[in-house]
């Protein structure tokens, strides 16, 4: 038994597999106050469970993208991938992310002006996370990286990462509405100033999140209407 | 939901913990946790008397959760669990904190903040344990059958330790022969015995059991189920035969590296195949014998560079066996080893070593900077020698390269086919290299010999009992238990939408043809959670793993910290 040292601000979670990791599991680390979060799993194509790690480096990948939406440093959080033999590798890694974390400083979430607001926002992250649209995408992401979509067409990986982008930066807009929503009716404008996000976007989110059931116009005051959740 | 009582035990493992930890604050600290009616330190939780405190205690304050924080529950979950079952507390309602390994030996320096942590794993430990529900073990009928595939030294010493257990066997091997690489060889060190001869005895007693079944030129094309109920169809020439065998042991071997001829430009130390060979064509060589005086061998040709960076163990001591066996059979024969680093592990092979440069085996160390090169036209090696500073020639009649062992090509279909993994190199890769070294995650199905790494006859046999031992102990049995930490579906939630079924890598998850949701084979699936994280609408689950348990797992993690 080697016995290397290793600073002692760490926390270990077991999971039988990092396949099981959810993007909703890191957000929540964060949103408890986490100042880093490092998934470690097997080694690329060296996975006990066969694939797991691959699916677990795409919502390592989504979970990051979230994080950078509401100003929190992508570096907060890494995937490495270290085999079960490789104790001076895991420690090696533990100790560097460690050093990174601590010069990142602390989470925000401590922080006194912001933290409640990062909380909020990283709330909205995991409605977003838990959301059908955003999950199915990123579950899909591993066979047609390996077969091509359901014509047999390769997709690139910038294509792939142009999906997931863009489907965060959708889902992100229509949770932070809703959960606005939950706590007050609202008009669009005032919408646009609470989750900094143009007008017209959360018109055409506003319209979308109406046509699919979830919200509706409550009443409307001065020609102004509000909007809230079904 | 009954009220919680959950008991704590913090075990000091003599000083392994308690050295670099404050145990009793630590005990002391869990009476305070939500839920807590009990919490106290052993000197040793493990030991006759730590387990009964451990009961006595589940006994008399009416424990209905129990948590140690000790050591790792790769060793001792099972003890734990059966105590807890002694007093019919069921035993997934126990959970493991490791405030050994993740805790105090890890932290050796600083008792304060190691103490600290421990306290607070233990809070996590605490807030899991009170939403892990009660499971069953599940029971499955084992075919008592064993398929062995590879018929080179691992195959035959497995599946004839298999035959004389009286169990059925099925061996199949690729080629028209058994025998493997052993064909391929002429005498083996440290015995000196024929290799042919050798072969032909085991093949000979494995034979005579009548309950192993062999068969040659043949294939897997498929395999399917589980530990216990494997469906196997075999490819037997042009025949195909289905069989059902409970365990499978996996002993396809290696290649030796055939470094590539090249007609322009340089191929590996100029290897052509005549002048310039391996190891394995010269064995081949020495069966016929040998004219060629003037022998270099260059070692780790091959291996141990970026391209291929394992040792490949056999190496050393096959160029020290050859090299001896030519000056033995002609004492005017000059045998050089050129070598990186000489591996003669254990107790045998450094006498050989020894031997070898009494009789004359000359031992020349060249760096990974400046290999030798093998000049064809004027015969002669050129090496830097490292001693004397300087380059030196080597006439020679033959070249000998000492390549490695590779994997197979083919190696990817059949690790799909069986759902187990390989590694880099494409070797096959174990469970746990310390604690599951001949087993692979997927139960039921085991390794030996060169398909695992690199391994000399001696080694792949021990392996191959080892195997034949674990791979048996379900057969005699008749029954394997299960454990139930799998997925499970709420159907209520299951919009059938098959993204599990898709990328499920035990094909352990379906979606039902009359329900249309999805549905879990309980003995196939093993608990990965790919599933769970990939399904949209959030309807599966880890049970015992539950998104629930890992959310009260974080949140006290965060807590801020009452001491």
């Amino acid at each position: 038994m080697s016995r290397f040292q290793y600073p002692t601000n760490t926390r270990t979670i077991r999971v039988l597999c990092t396949g099981q990791v959810d993007p909703t599991y890191l957000l929540k680390a964060f949103k408890h106050g986490a100042d880093g979060v490092m998934v470690i799993g097997c080694r690329l194509g060296e996975c006990h469970y066969i694939t797991g790690n691959l699916h677990a480096r795409w919502k390592v990948d989504l979970t990051k993208r979230m994080i950078e939406k509401i100003g929190m440093s992508t570096e907060r959080l890494e995937m490495r991938f270290i085999s079960s033999a490789e104790g001076t590798k895991y420690i090696e890694a533990v100790k560097e992310f460690t050093d990174k974390v601590k010069s990142l400083g602390p989470t925000p979430i401590k922080s006194k002006e912001k933290g409640e607001k990062i909380k909020r926002a990283i709330d909205s992250l995991i409605s977003t996370a838990s959301g059908y649209r955003i999950r199915a995408v990123v579950a899909k992401i591993q066979k047609m990286m390996e077969e091509g979509n359901v014509y047999n067409e390769k997709i690139p990986q910038e294509e792939i990462e142009k999906i997931i982008e863009d489907t965060v930066n959708t889902e992100f807009v229509r949770q932070s509405i809703l959960l606005c929503l939950r706590e007050n009716t609202s008009s669009c404008v005032k919408l646009s100033e609470k989750i900094n996000v143009s007008p017209d976007i959360v018109l055409s989110h506003l319209s979308h999140l109406r046509k699919n059931n979830l919200i509706d116009v409550d009443r409307v005051e001065e020609r102004v209407p509000l909007y809230k959740v079904l | 939901m009954n009220e919680l009582r959950i008991g704590v035990f913090v075990c000091k493992c003599g000083s392994n913990i308690a050295g670099f930890i404050d145990v009793p604050a630590v005990a002391e600290y869990a009476k305070g946790l939500p839920g807590v009616v009990f919490a106290r330190h052993n000197l040793y939780s493990c030991s006759e008397s730590g387990t009964q405190t451990i009961k006595d205690s589940i006994r008399e304050h009416n424990l209905n959760r129990v948590v140690v924080a000790a050591c790792t529950p790769r060793t001792h979950e099972p003890v734990f669990r059966a105590a807890c079952e002694d007093e019919g507390l069921n035993q997934f309602l126990f959970e493991f904190v490791n405030i050994r390994e993740h805790c105090s030996w890890v932290h050796m320096q600083e008792r304060e903040l190691a103490t600290q942590k421990a306290k607070e794993l233990v809070r996590m430990g605490v807030a899991r344990v009170a939403l892990l529900e009660p499971g069953e073990m599940t029971e499955v009928e084992v075919i008592p059958s064993a398929l062995v595939i590879g018929g080179g030294i691992s195959g035959i010493t497995a599946a004839t330790a298999l035959g004389s257990m009286g169990l059925k066997v099925i061996l199949a091997e690729r080629e028209k022969e058994l025998g493997g690489m052993l064909n391929d060889l002429y005498k083996l060190y440290p015995t000196g015995e024929d290799a042919r001869e050798f072969l032909d005895k085991r093949i000979k007693t494995l034979k005579k059991f009548k309950n192993v079944e062999i068969l040659t030129s043949s294939e897997i094309k498929d395999i399917e189920g589980y530990i216990g109920n494997y469906n196997v169809i075999i490819k037997e020439g042009k025949k195909e035969k289905d069989y059902k065998v409970g365990t499978i042991i996996l002993a396809t071997g290696a290649l030796t590296y055939k470094p590539k001829k090249v007609s322009k430009g340089k191929s590996l130390f100029n290897y052509d195949g005549k002048n310039v060979i391996t190891q394995i064509q010269l064995e081949n060589r020495l069966i016929k014998g040998l004219k060629e005086k003037k022998v270099v061998m260059i070692q780790c040709a091959g291996s141990r560079v970026p391209e291929r960076i394992y040792c490949s163990r056999i190496c050393c001591m096959t160029a020290i066996k050859n090299g001896m066996l030519l000056k033995k059979a002609n004492k005017d024969a000059e045998v050089t080893i050129l070598y990186r680093d000489l591996q003669t592990y254990g107790t045998d092979y450094e006498d050989e070593l020894r031997e070898a440069k009494k009789a004359g085996v000359k031992f020349i160390r060249y760096s990974k900077e400046k290999p030798p090169s093998v000049d064809k036209k004027k015969k002669f090696v050129s090496v830097h020698h490292e001693l004397l500073g300087r380059n030196i020639e080597i006439p020679f009649d033959l070249v000998v390269l000492s390549t490695p062992l590779i994997a197979h090509s083919d190696v990817k279909k059949l690790s799909q086919k069986l759902k187990v993994p390989v590694d880099e190199h494409g070797f096959f890769l174990e469970a746990h290299v310390k604690l599951r070294p001949l087993e692979f995650a997927t139960d039921g199905v085991f390794i030996c010999g060169c398909a695992h790494w690199p391994a000399d006859i001696t080694e792949s046999i021990s392996q191959a009992l080892g195997a034949t031992s674990k791979a048996a102990i379900p057969l005699l049995n008749l029954k394997v238990t299960v454990e139930p930490i799998i997925s499970y579906v709420d159907e209520e939630k299951c919009t059938g939408c098959g993204i599990c079924e898709e990328n499920c890598p035990y094909a352990a998850i379906t979606k039902d043809p009359e329900t249309k949701k999805a549905k879990v084979t309980e003995v196939i699936c093993k608990g990965c959670g790919i599933c769970a994280s990939n399904c949209p609408e959030q309807a599966i689950d880890i049970k015992h793993y539950k998104d629930e348990q890992f959310s009260a797992q974080l949140k006290a993690a965060f807590e801020e910290v009452k001491t």
